[in-house]
């Protein structure tokens, strides 16, 4: 099976059909990714979108020293940004990616499902974007810290710092749900 | 160890078992309660981390991809070809992932069809563009001879990078085909016949292509491999599987993931 660096590398070289293989093999996780960043499915798929496209119109910047998928999710990140600068020009981008967000009420339902994706992912969603993001990527997008360092450009111990505080908070925000407290 | 050192080193364990330094740290967890409850309440959030489903996105998200892509491709071929070099470049091997052996015979290649450039160039004047296009036809031809040389070696991993070598190839000669075809039947390895497939969906724009797929899943025995076909077929929206599809639900000797993925695919493609 051709490697994504490969596939990636046709592309670039002009034969822009292979993005279909890429497409096919990274839309789910990535639309995952945005969905658990931003709650909101329309948007998600948007971005989704957006990324290929602009992995379209930059082929001929992958170099190939790296995993695709980084390079991939350095342009989502860019996607979001942007798209985040456009819905809020007067937040700097800084300030919201440390805000707590604020709580969404919940259902009436929720207490009583006691259906715990519901839940975890509701306390995902209180996580600050940053906290959000480092979970995201190591949890479910498999990016090394080392990668995730090279995407956020902050050092492979900070990611740590940020993944081990990540999961504190989660769980507090979780325990809280699940004993009504939320 | 320390309990500051051993819970920075917490998420490296949780990701990839903290390598040299898993042993002190399993030891150090295992002897202070402190650590160890911070360890277990991280590594549940984590483990429930994982058991999330993924959500898929709706059908629309596909449908606006494909399309956006159509109108990227006519608009790459409107705008016209590479430039000579480029195509020259994208059509010759790529020698990383080449063994020494296979990649000292590429080298000789890509020197030999570099003399013939410089050899036509030189003396072309104005019929650079024809010349370029008839020498990378030979180049082409001569990757598919390499290709069909390593898909007849013992070792798994030259018969893998004669796949790779498929993929530079614009016109596929009918014996490129019939070896492909011919691998994905009766190689030994899964790994070589799962390529083969992959290898194949760039030629399936040819209806002898899409039948031969189809018949193949007939014969396939490996779940790994049967999947892959159905998910090629259904993607091409092979009619042709159809039959294919229908004999993998009534065997019984069939896995039950492959079963199912038949059956969602028999409802895409009818």
């Amino acid at each position: 099976m051709l490697t994504d660096e490969q596939v990636m590398a046709q592309v670039r070289d002009g034969r822009v059909e292979m993005l279909a293989l890429l497409f096919e093999r990274h839309h789910i996780h990535l639309f995952n990714f945005f969905l658990r960043l931003s709650a909101e499915r329309p948007l998600s798929e948007d971005l989704v979108q957006e990324v290929f496209m602009r992995i379209l119109k930059y082929r001929l910047s992958f170099r190939g020293d790296s995993r695709f998928t980084t390079w991939m999710f350095q342009i989502g990140r860019n996607c979001f940004i942007d798209h985040w600068r456009a819905r809020r020009p007067e937040v700097s981008i800084d300030d919201a990616w440390e805000q707590e967000p604020s709580p969404l009420p919940l259902p009436q339902d929720l207490a009583e499902s006691e259906q715990e994706a519901d839940l975890l992912s509701r306390a995902l969603e209180r996580l600050p974007l940053r906290k959000r993001e480092v979970l995201l990527l190591s949890r479910f997008q498999g990016l090394k810290y080392e990668e995730i360092a090279g995407l956020l450009a902050c050092s492979v111990q900070s990611v740590k710092v940020q993944v081990h505080r990540a999961l504190h908070e989660l769980r507090r925000h979780y325990l809280g749900l699940q004993g009504g407290n939320g | 160890m320390n309990c500051q050192e051993a819970r920075t080193l917490i998420p490296d364990l949780l990701q990839d078992g903290a390598g040299t330094a898993a042993a002190p740290l399993r030891a150090h967890l295992a002897s202070c309660p402190g650590c160890w409850q911070e360890w277990q309440e991280l590594n549940e959030t984590w483990t429930r981390l994982g058991l999330m489903a993924e959500e898929r996105p709706s059908p629309e998200l596909r449908r606006n991809f494909y399309r956006e892509l159509e109108a990227a491709r006519r608009e790459t071929a409107a705008a016209g070809r590479l430039p000579w070099s480029a195509r020259l470049r994208s059509r010759l091997p790529d020698l990383r992932w080449l063994s020494p052996a296979m990649g000292l015979a590429a080298a000789a290649l890509v020197v030999v069809v570099g003399f013939g450039a410089g050899f036509f160039l030189g003396r072309g004047g104005g019929k650079g563009p024809a010349q370029v296009e008839r020498l990378s036809r030979e180049v082409d031809s001569l990757q598919q001879q390499m290709t069909l040389s390593l898909l007849n070696q013992s070792s798994a991993s030259a018969r893998l990078q004669g796949i790779a070598l498929t993929s530079r190839v614009q016109e596929p000669e009918p014996s490129l085909i019939a070896a492909l075809l011919a691998t994905l039947d009766n190689d030994p390895s899964v790994n070589v016949r799962l390529s083969a497939v992959d290898a194949l969906y760039l030629f399936a724009d040819r209806a002898e292509v899409r039948a031969a797929l189809a018949a193949s899943l007939n014969r396939q025995e490996s779940p790994l491999v049967q999947i892959a076909l159905i998910d090629l077929l259904v993607s091409l929206k092979e009619k042709q599987a159809a039959a294919a599809l229908k004999r993998l639900l009534n065997d019984k000797k069939i896995r039950p993931e492959v079963q199912q993925r038949a059956q969602l695919g028999i409802g895409k493609i009818i």
